[in-house]
């Protein structure tokens, strides 16, 4: 290699360690909302058609977290997280990633996963987001009452897993990278309101009405 | 100078030898000849001595239960090839009765699929079923490594183990199959027969020809089982209604699946199939019998066996029979580590014992 050469291809070498080092800010935030405002849990919400429901908490993994620029893509560490109403607010992670114009990722855990033993971490089954009696990841969890006709509160629990075919319930995510900002935003009133009156108030297990209601939880994140 | 660096090779050499004798001492599972190769992923869990010792603490103590009064030992007993045989079904906290039959366990390192229903998938995770279970150890698990931890004898053990006394989930579960793994059953007249060190008799060989012929398709030998979910016609029981892998996969075409167990060791795993309602050999033969023709899962006994033939069938499955597995001291109830005062404290040992 001629002296010329190898100085060019040194200092690219270097230029290239520079820039995966320089790390920018790039946030990923939850935000939770009841139509156009910010989900408040633990209160009285009323729907468009006037159904009032109080929220207890709602918990979903998202996981195989990527980041893509124009000319590559990057795993996130850590690739898991479970996001949610614990501390009534947004999540935000920090990243030394940049150039980046778009995060993706899956709702819920991969089937991989679910059958390579017992994590520590958010994988942990101790963060309550595992069945044991069928080893599988519950991937979104809600929890809250509704207001009957009656006038009495009738609670609703969602535990929506599994991710054996055909009742898998892992959903692919994306979401674009704004100003160093990607945002993930679910509107829980959409959700709540979109389920059939057929379903019932507890889905505990994975099924097809599983299925259906992540469905239904993808459809409620709200594009930017 | 001379006098610092002659210090300093010291230290090292001290080190270099505590880290010797310290670390987990690496054990190899025994593979026998005639065995596949295992399937579970033993660069995820190394064994060791000091990790199997320590799964073997915690798979006899009643730790692991909600009130501290049951231990896998109690649905799991060595003596019968760690199934039981004072229960059809399993015997869990408060006298309550789970929904089925606590199988045997040995040669885990090769099976694919675990709980009746197949729903469990890896051998750690298993663990995790009958310990939160309401009806077998009721524990809640957030709250059973600092359970644990609050023995101080638990976290050497973990730190030899695992190299630090921190308890997860993730550790226990680990240890509990390392302890599992080291049960290989593979020296009954069978296996002796197989290595070549010992001959059938005539009789037990016609039962091999006969098991060849009708058995074999599901109790695949060497292993005296395929981990398939078959049904086996058992009309389903009116007080349980177990629907097998339905319950799990939600799918018709999974009902009343059941995934076939060994046949290893049948002489002490008694009572049979998922419901424990057949208390003998004769009682399951007769099912099979009476189950037999087209559409049935492959593997049925001819309506038409003889006498004779099922006399021959019973005297080769007597040959799956390894009693010095099923006698092995090292795998009951490890009596020193629970009476030493030294590893557990006396208010502990009253405590769990």
């Amino acid at each position: 290699m001629r002296p010329g050469t190898a100085f060019t291809v040194l200092i690219f070498s270097l230029l290239t360690v520079i820039f995966d080092d320089a790390s920018a800010q790039l946030k990923l935030s939850l935000k939770l909302n009841w139509g156009d405002r910010p989900l408040i849990t633990e209160q009285i919400l009323t729907d468009t058609a006037g159904n009032q429901y109080v929220f207890e908490q709602c918990r979903f993994y998202i996981s195989g977290l990527q980041a893509s620029s124009k000319s590559h893509s990057r795993i996130l560490q850590p690739d898991v997280l479970i996001m949610g109403t614990e501390d009534l607010s947004d999540h935000s992670w920090t990243l030394p990633i940049q150039n980046i114009y778009k995060v993706s990722g899956i709702i819920g855990i991969d089937s991989s996963r679910q059958v390579s033993g017992v994590f520590e971490g958010e994988l942990d089954p101790t963060k309550g987001m595992y069945w044991t009696w069928q080893a599988g990841y519950i991937h979104i969890k809600i929890e809250g009452k509704r207001k009957s006709a009656s006038g009495s509160w009738i609670p609703f629990r969602y535990h929506l897993g599994g991710y054996r075919s055909p009742h898998s319930t892992i959903r692919e995510w994306s979401a674009d990278v704004l100003n160093g900002e990607a945002i993930l935003r679910i509107d829980l009133m959409r959700f709540l309101s979109s389920i059939p009156e057929d379903i019932p108030t507890e889905v505990m297990s994975p099924g097809p009405q599983a299925v259906l209601l992540s469905d239904l939880f993808l459809e409620s994140i709200l594009l930017p | 100078m001379k006098e610092k660096r002659r210090w300093l090779i010291g230290i090292a050499l001290t080190t270099f030898i505590l880290t010797l004798v310290l670390s987990a001492t690496k054990r190899k599972l025994l593979l026998p000849a005639h065995f596949p190769k295992p399937i579970y992923d033993f660069q995820k869990n190394p064994l060791s001595n000091e990790k199997i010792r320590l799964g073997r603490l915690l798979f006899y103590d009643p730790i692991l239960s909600a009130d501290s009064s049951i231990s896998c030992a109690s649905c799991h007993s060595p003596f019968n090839a760690f199934a039981h045989t004072d229960h059809a079904l399993s015997h869990g906290i408060n006298d309550r009765s789970g929904k089925r039959n606590a199988p045997a366990l040995f040669n885990l390192a090769w099976q694919p699929l675990f709980m009746w229903d197949g729903a469990i998938r890896q051998l750690d995770q298993q663990a995790l079923a009958p310990i939160a279970h309401p009806d077998e150890m009721g524990q809640d698990l957030s709250k059973l490594p600092s359970k644990i931890q609050a023995v101080s004898a638990y976290r050497n053990l973990f730190k030899q183990a695992f190299g630090d006394s921190i308890i997860s989930l993730s550790k226990i579960t680990k240890a509990l199959s390392a302890f599992q793994l080291s049960l290989v059953s593979a020296n009954s007249r069978y296996d002796r027969v197989i290595s070549g060190r010992e001959k059938f008799t005539a009789q037990e060989f016609k039962g091999y020809t006969v098991f060849k012929s009708h058995c074999n398709h599901c109790h695949t030998e060497p292993l005296f089982t395929s981990y398939a979910m078959k049904t086996n016609r058992l009309p389903a029981d009116r007080t349980l209604y177990d629907p097998g892998a339905a319950a799990i996969s939600r799918l018709t075409e999974d009902s009343f699946l059941f995934k076939v167990p060994s046949l290893r060791n049948l002489s002490y795993t008694y009572p049979y199939m998922h419901d424990g309602r057949f208390k003998n050999l004769r009682q399951v033969l007769a099912h099979y019998r009476s189950v037999s023709g087209p559409g049935v899962s492959e593997a049925v006994l001819p309506s038409v066996l003889s006498a004779e033939e099922e006399t021959d069938l019973t005297a080769f499955l007597r040959t799956l029979t390894d009693s010095a597995f099923v006698f092995n001291p090292q795998n009951r109830f490890p009596q020193k580590g629970f009476e030493d005062k030294t590893v557990f404290s006396e208010n502990i040992f009253k405590e769990h014992r």
